[in-house]
């Protein structure tokens, strides 16, 4: 496994990002400070998190991928309204407060949530110039592997920036 | 320069496909901490096709929006998570938008 020395920080600063990560369980997301504050001092202008869950599952069949994760795995929308909204405003006050206590009060932070049964729109990559992704610490969801690659194993590149 | 390679299991599974505009920025990669505590850990209950309807067909909010922060995105995002088919949402606008001065 790698550890936190195999990636060194990134000073540069881009004006747009984005942050991907995924939600194993529903509740607060303690572990997601340190990335969120890390991307947010790391953007400048905009910032739109995306929080993949099977929580988030859509309810009707929205694309092939409901096959290998069902609308089933969702949870009642207006009888999670409590964890759901602790979610949002946890990710949300962590991001604005590392971007207000950076001076950049105007920084634009958007949070997503997205199924494992939704498409993710090819709008969201406009104008972005990064990509922040989560590596380590085996909060990993299983549910988050697609079915017909579980057995592979397979390598990503890692990016030096 | 000859990237390095980490093996999945270190890597956070998004199972979506990620659009081509996405796929090709750069990515830089965040090493995560310890997990969660147990203890901050809330389970949860797959629901049933009856729980996930759930929702309001219709709702409706308001407000002045000037200016536009992460309180009301919250607002907004909650108010489109339990709504099913239509969203109105009322902006206020002049003069109730306008500072008050009428205050003692």
């Amino acid at each position: 496994m790698a550890s936190p020395n195999d990636f060194p920080d990134s000073p540069e600063l881009v004006d747009n990002a984005l942050l991907l990560a995924t939600l194993p369980r529903l509740s607060t997301p303690k572990f997601l400070a340190p990335v969120i504050s890390h991307a947010t001092s790391t953007t400048r202008k905009r910032l739109v998190i995306i929080l993949f869950s099977r929580f988030f599952n859509k309810e009707a069949p929205h694309s092939h991928l409901d096959q290998g994760y069902p609308a089933s795995q969702a949870i009642s929308h207006a009888g999670s309204w409590r964890i759901v909204q602790e979610v949002l405003t946890y990710v949300y006050v962590q991001a604005t407060k590392v971007a207000q206590d950076l001076g950049k009060v105007l920084m634009d932070i958007d949070v997503l949530f997205k199924g494992f049964n939704d498409d993710l729109h090819d709008t969201l990559g406009i104008g972005m110039e990064m990509v922040f992704r989560i590596t380590g610490g085996g909060h990993h969801d299983f549910h988050a592997r697609p079915l017909f690659i579980r057995p592979l194993c397979r390598c990503y590149p890692c990016t030096t920036a | 320069m000859p990237g390095r390679y980490l093996s999945d299991h270190c890597v956070d599974a998004i199972p979506v496909p990620l659009p081509e505009k996405i796929s090709q920025l750069r990515t830089s990669y965040i090493p995560l901490g310890e997990r969660d505590s147990v203890d901050s850990v809330i389970e949860t209950e797959a629901s049933t096709p009856k729980d996930i309807s759930r929702m309001y067909p219709v709702t409706a909010m308001g407000g002045t929006f000037d200016h536009l922060h992460a309180g009301h995105k919250i607002l907004l995002s909650m108010a489109a998570w339990i709504t099913s088919e239509k969203l109105i949402v009322g902006m206020t606008g002049m003069p109730i938008a306008l500072p008050r001065t009428d205050f003692p």
